[in-house]
Order: structure tokens, then sequence, then C-alpha cells
């Protein structure tokens, strides 16, 4: 524990420039009362002083694992408070990214556990780390505002938040493979069974039908999902806000790419060398929540992750697509001049609709 | 905006029923406490009522546009503030009256407009200027009655206020966030009747500190600050006549004076007692010392009606084996210098006492002289408390 910082609070300041005052006109006017007054003033100060020093003892801190969140939503930190001592007015605060929240506890039994989440709007897209808690005590009466810290690790990881978009960036669709549908059934012929009820007609087998009097259906083979190389230009240099909204365009892809049965790489290429991720949603959310733009530029990139996007269908999202010539569907902020272009919502549209 | 409406919309920090009541309180305390003193008695339920009722007000409207409600306690603070000037104008020697009505409109004014929980501490704060102005009024142990539910109340409010701010500050870090409100409904901070256990213990407490902090606080009495350390501006032009003009004495006339209440009274050789007013037997002033000091005062002994005048100029003193601090009593004892058969000399409403009697008690040197022509001396004596009555 740190020493703990002693600050009046306004009502304190009040009752200290009051006392002051007071204290002259008692000196003048030789009124017993008024120095009573005074005296109860300053009692006011130390006793307040007194109760806000205590209420930062006694009292130890545990922070949990703090759940994922989303840009706008809301990180609950869980503290787990635990104090030797009947405490009141505890007050609990965190900053994250320059947010900050607090929890308030009425009062914290003595011997007793209590957990209370610190609440505070998310920061913007990324992964922080919490070094210390902030105990605050006001005392009883408020007089004073003694504030402690305390050692706190925990990870924050804020997600760019995304949304369902109506077509995935046209070369999908287009070139590399029409975009396929949810339901699409197979189409190369995995074998022959007999007929069910229900099967459609035009599955049916004649051939072998008549050749075995009854009534045999084609069995088609479901195909691989296709996959979607879905790379996120990380170059160095690009301001963090660029990097979030091309953030938020590639989760909204993402999104809807798996939605529609796809399967999604992401690739990026930053300060280590080339990196994949390949797998569920969350972990592709996750990855493009530690983004950083610590990468080289997307013409580089790209050639370094050329052999991660051979039988992919890839889709670039850069923030910065400059006069890049590749063959690759490039998405890019609304009004630099390419086909597919994204919001600072992450909505991704086609620049020519 | 979205923040400051969700803080609106949640009760946010306007403060909970129970602060309101319990400031409500403290504030009638304090107005109960200065209106106790008989120079604002008149205005003691109507301005607790009014001070009642602006609280009942201002919760009602606490979440509507009060702009037009604001407009009147504008106005009404320019009214009080009018009538403080002409106040002031008519006596400029005399303020504290004046200003004391002043801040008790002001109070009373602000209780109609209290939204936020920082407006009541503001009504808390006032109500401490208002207690001060009592206490400095107070001559005797009574305000004892007001201080002691004064001191708990005002604990109550900031026991009630200090856990409030702290749920302001809890709900504050996040409602910006666009994720709906936490699962569990801002609970209050305190229970009901909780704070007032709490406040009882702190009060115990606090009044043994201020105990302690009361006997040892310094009584610098050579510390006196009376006057601005500068001189207000005073417009000399033709009144500069090289002489004291007195508004209570002007000058011609027939001698016929009436009270007049800007006038003065210092040291001179003669008084008109008409132009003091009617003359009885209420004690207008005590003097308490917390030293030994030379006094002097004045003592008419000869009445020359009609004016009323008296010649004799004597000097008191407060006898060296006094207590400091306590209250004493100067007593007078007339002497006649010529024979004058049948000359007596009695305060204006006693019966007679004989001339080498002390004054029954500290009061105003005035009497009522049969034999006018004749000299009288006057002798200053001083008199101790016995011990029971020493305050």
């Amino acid at each position: 524990m740190r020493t703990p910082s002693l600050r009046p609070t306004p009502e304190g300041l009040a009752c200290l420039v009051l006392a002051g005052f007071l204290f002259l006109l008692a000196t003048n006017l030789m009124a017993g009362w008024l120095f009573f007054l005074v005296a109860f003033l300053v009692a006011l100060l130390l006793v307040g002083g007194v109760t806000a020093l205590r209420g930062v003892r006694h009292l130890r801190v545990e922070v949990g694992p703090v759940p994922p969140t989303v840009e706008g939503g809301m990180v609950a930190i869980p503290v787990l408070v635990h104090s030797s001592r009947t405490l009141r007015f505890v007050r609990l605060a965190a900053v994250v990214g320059g947010q900050r929240g607090e929890t308030f506890l009425p009062v914290v039994e003595r011997g007793t556990k209590r957990q209370s989440p610190v609440r505070l709007a998310a920061p913007a897209r990324g992964v922080y780390a919490l070094g210390e808690l902030r105990l605050i005590s006001p005392g009883l009466i408020g007089m004073f505002r003694v504030e402690r810290r305390l050692p706190a690790r925990a990870e924050v990881v804020v997600r760019p938040r995304y949304q369902m978009l109506a077509d995935l960036p046209g070369g999908v669709s287009n070139n590399g493979g029409a975009e396929v549908p949810q339901h699409r059934r197979g189409t190369e012929l995995f074998g022959i069974r007999e007929y069910l009820p229900g099967d459609p007609a035009r599955h049916i087998h004649w051939r072998s039908s008549a050749r075995h009097r009854r009534l045999l259906v084609k069995e088609f083979e479901e195909p691989a999902a296709p996959i979607l190389a879905l790379v996120v230009d990380a170059e160095r240099g690009q301001p963090p806000a660029d990097l979030d909204v091309a953030a938020r365009a590639a989760a909204s892809i993402a999104w809807t790419a798996l939605q529609r049965g796809w399967q999604v790489t992401l690739l990026w290429c930053g300060a280590d060398g080339p990196a994949t991720v390949r797998g569920d949603w969350e972990q592709l959310w996750d990855a493009l929540a530690r983004l950083r733009a610590d990468g080289p530029p997307l013409s580089q990139a790209l050639g370094r992750l050329a052999a991660h996007l051979r039988e992919t269908v890839p889709v670039v999202v850069s923030s910065r697509p400059g006069s890049l010539r590749l063959p690759v569907v490039l998405v890019a902020p609304a009004g630099s001049a390419t086909a597919w272009e994204y919001d600072r919502d992450g909505a991704v549209r086609c620049a020519a609709s | 905006m979205r923040r400051f409406l969700t803080r609106i919309r949640r009760g946010g920090d306007e403060g909970s029923p129970a602060l309101r009541v319990w400031t409500a309180l403290t504030v009638l305390v304090s107005v109960f406490a200065i209106t106790a003193h008989e120079d604002f008695g008149a205005l003691r339920f109507s301005i607790a009522g009014l001070v009642a009722l602006g609280f009942l007000f201002s919760w009602i409207r606490r979440r509507r546009n009060n702009t037009w409600v604001k407009l009147l306690l504008t106005a009404g603070c320019l009214w009080a503030a009018w009538v403080f000037l002409q106040a002031l104008s008519q006596d400029p020697y005399h303020t504290s009256i004046p200003l004391t009505i002043f801040l008790l409109w002001l109070q009373t004014l602000h209780s109609f407009d209290l939204p936020r929980r920082r407006d009541l501490l503001f009504s808390v704060l006032t109500s401490v200027v208002l207690m001060a102005v009592a206490a400095a009024f107070t001559v005797d142990m009574a305000f004892g009655a007001f201080f002691l539910p004064y001191a708990l109340a005002a604990c109550v409010t900031l026991v009630y206020n200090t856990a409030e701010a702290g749920m302001a500050a809890a709900a504050g870090g996040g409602s910006a966030a666009s994720d709906p409100a936490p699962a569990a409904p801002p609970r209050p901070a305190l229970q009901r009747g909780e704070a007032v256990p709490i406040a009882a213990a702190l009060l115990g407490a606090l009044l043994a500190v201020a105990g302690l902090v009361f006997l040892f606080t310094p009584r610098l009495s050579g510390l006196f600050i009376t006057t601005l350390p500068f001189t207000p501006t005073i417009s000399i032009g033709e009144r500069l006549q090289g002489g004291i003009i007195n508004p209570a004495y002007p000058q011609g006339g027939d001698g016929t004076q009436v009270f007049n209440p800007n006038g003065y009274f210092g040291f001179g050789p003669n008084v008109d007692l008409r132009v003091r007013g009617r003359l009885n037997d209420r004690v207008v002033m005590r003097v308490r010392t917390t030293e030994r000091r030379n006094w002097r005062g004045l003592v008419f002994d000869v009445y020359t009606a009609p004016a009323g005048a008296s010649t004799t100029t004597a000097s008191g003193c407060i006898p060296p084996r006094c207590r400091r601090s306590s209250w004493y009593t100067a007593a007078m004892t007339f002497t006649p210098t010529a024979a004058a058969p049948g000359a007596w000399c009695r305060p204006s409403t006693s019966s007679r006492i004989s001339p080498t009697s002390p004054l029954p008690s500290p009061g105003p040197s005035r009497f009522t002289c049969r034999e006018t022509t004749s000299t009288w001396t006057a002798t200053p004596t001083c008199a101790c408390p016995s011990p029971s009555t020493a305050g």
C-alpha cells in the first residue's frame, strides 16, 4: 500500500474558511458561544479527517479477471473487498484508458467479503493494463477525501464494435467465387443410398433403382466452406483512431462471413512478422482488439502474407490504401476511391451503389 | 447531455427525501435560534413557515423547468436588498440587524430553489452563518437549547450527504456507456433511520473534541479588528465647519427637540433627555470584560427642566479583585454638595433611595431629582458580584 493522500473536500474547505472567519469574529466580539461554534467546526474537520483516514485502513482488495467488452460498452472490473473492521462509505475507483469509474460500498462489515464491480465506460479498442485501484474514503461526514492507491493486476480488452452487413465485399461474390448461400448443398457425388421419405425426386438414381428394383437416391458431399482471408493493414504510423475504424470494418466483414458459412482467417503483418488467427468468432474478435499499428506498409505486408493467401478469397481492409495495385478486394475508408468502403461505425458497402 | 439526462432520470444527484428533510430541519433550527433574539422575533414563524414551504416546493419542482421561479426569486432577492439598503441608509452605524434580516430573507428565498444536492449544501452553509449570528447575539446559555438540535441535524445531514455523494460518483462513472443500465437498480445509500444512530454517535465525539478545542482556543483580546483597513469616503463639502455636528442637536431653533434616530451621543457636558427616546428601566447593555481596565462613564446629576441635563462627569473602574470575564455592577453614590433640605435623587421609576444607597443593578444612570438647583457629587463605587451570581 502506498501512503494515502489527504485532501479537503469543498465542504471541508468551506468549513475551514468559515471557522477562520468566525474565529476572527468571535475574537472581536468575545462571544463565548461563537467560540464554541468555531470549536465545533474545527471538531468537524478533525473528526472528519480521522474517520476518512480510518476508512482506507484495514481493507484488502482483490481484482478478478475482467471480462472483455466492446467499444461504447461498459467495463466491469470485479473487485473483492475484505475488511478487518466495519467501514462505511468506501469508494473504489479505477482508471482505464482515460475513463474513470467508481463503485460505492455503503458499508463493509467486519470480517466479511463483498464483491462489487467497478463500472466504467469502455475506452477505445485495445488492450489496457489495470495497474492500480484507488481506494477513496470521505469519512463519515465528507470533510476530507483520503485516497490510497492499491496495486491491482488485470487486463482489460476492448473489442471493436461491428454490425451485420447486407453484402460482403464484391470480390468475394463476383471473382473469388460466388457468395455461398448459407444452406447450399454440395455438388460432388458421394454415393447412393435407399430412398427415404422426403428426398427430392430429382435426386433419384433411376438407373440403379431399375437395377436393384427399389428406389435409390444420389447422395452428395457437402463442400468445404470457402476461406475468406481477411487482411488488416497494420502499417505503423497510422493514427490509432484510423486503425480502430479499420478494425470495426474487419469485424463486421468477419462476423457477416461467419454467419454465411464462410471460414475466416484473419491476417496481418506486425512488428513480429506475419500473424494468423483462424478459428471461431471470439478468437477473431479478440485478435482484432489486440491489433496494433506496428507493421510494414501494406504492399510489403501482402508480399509476406502471400503464402497464407493461397486458395483463399483475400479481402484487404486498409485505412490508407494509397496507390495499391494488387488483385485483392480492397476495402478502404469512405471517399478513398475504392470499390468498397467503410464508415466509422464499421458498416461496409459498395461505393458504386 | 445523455449522462445528464440519465442521472436526472435515475434521481441522480438531486438528494434523497431524507437528506432534504434533515437539511430543512437544520435550517429551521438555525432560523429559530436567531429569531429567539427579540429584534427578529416578529419574523420567527413567517420565516420558518416560508422555509418549510420552500423546501416542499423545491422538492415537488426539482425536475421541472423553474425559469419563472428563478425570476420571481431574483425579484425577491432584489426586494430584500432594497429593504436592506434602505435600513442601512437610515442607520449606517448599526448594520447588524438589517444585515441579519437580509440574510434571513435570502435563506428563505433560496429554500424555494433547491433542485440539486449541491443547493442543499449551500443551505446548510448559510445556516451555519445564521447560527454564528445567533451565537453573537446571545447573552446566556439558552443558546445551547438550539445548538444541540442544530448539531445533531447537521450531523445527520452530513452523513446523508456523504453517502449520497458516493452513490452519485459511482453512478456517474459508467453512465456514459451505451450499454444498458446495470442490472441491479440503484439502492439507497443508507437504510431508513440508519443515519441517525451514526450521527448521534458522531455527535458525541464531535462535542467532546469541540469541548477540548474550546478549552484551548486562544482568546486574543488584543486582536480586535473593529474597523475596515481604510476610511470610508465621507462627503465634507459645506459641512466642514471645524466642529462636531450632531444631527440630534440641530443648531438654532427654540431648543425644543424631538427624538432623532440618527443622533449619536458621546461625552459632553449635557444631554437632552427628550432626543434619546422614551426613558424606561429596560436594560439596554451589559458590559463584560476580560481584563482589568479603566472605564469612563458619564453621570448627569443636575436636572434642568424642561430640557433636562446634568453636569457632573465621573469615572468608574473595575475593582482589581474582580475576576476576569465576570459581570460587575457599577454603582454610584450621590451626595449633595450643598445643604439642600428635602433633596433626594432616585432612579426614574424606582422608589426613593437614600443618597448613600448603591444602585441595585446595572442600568441607565438616569435619575429624577427633586432639587434641581443643587449640585450633586457623584462618587463611583464598584461592586463585585457574589460567587453565586458571577457569570
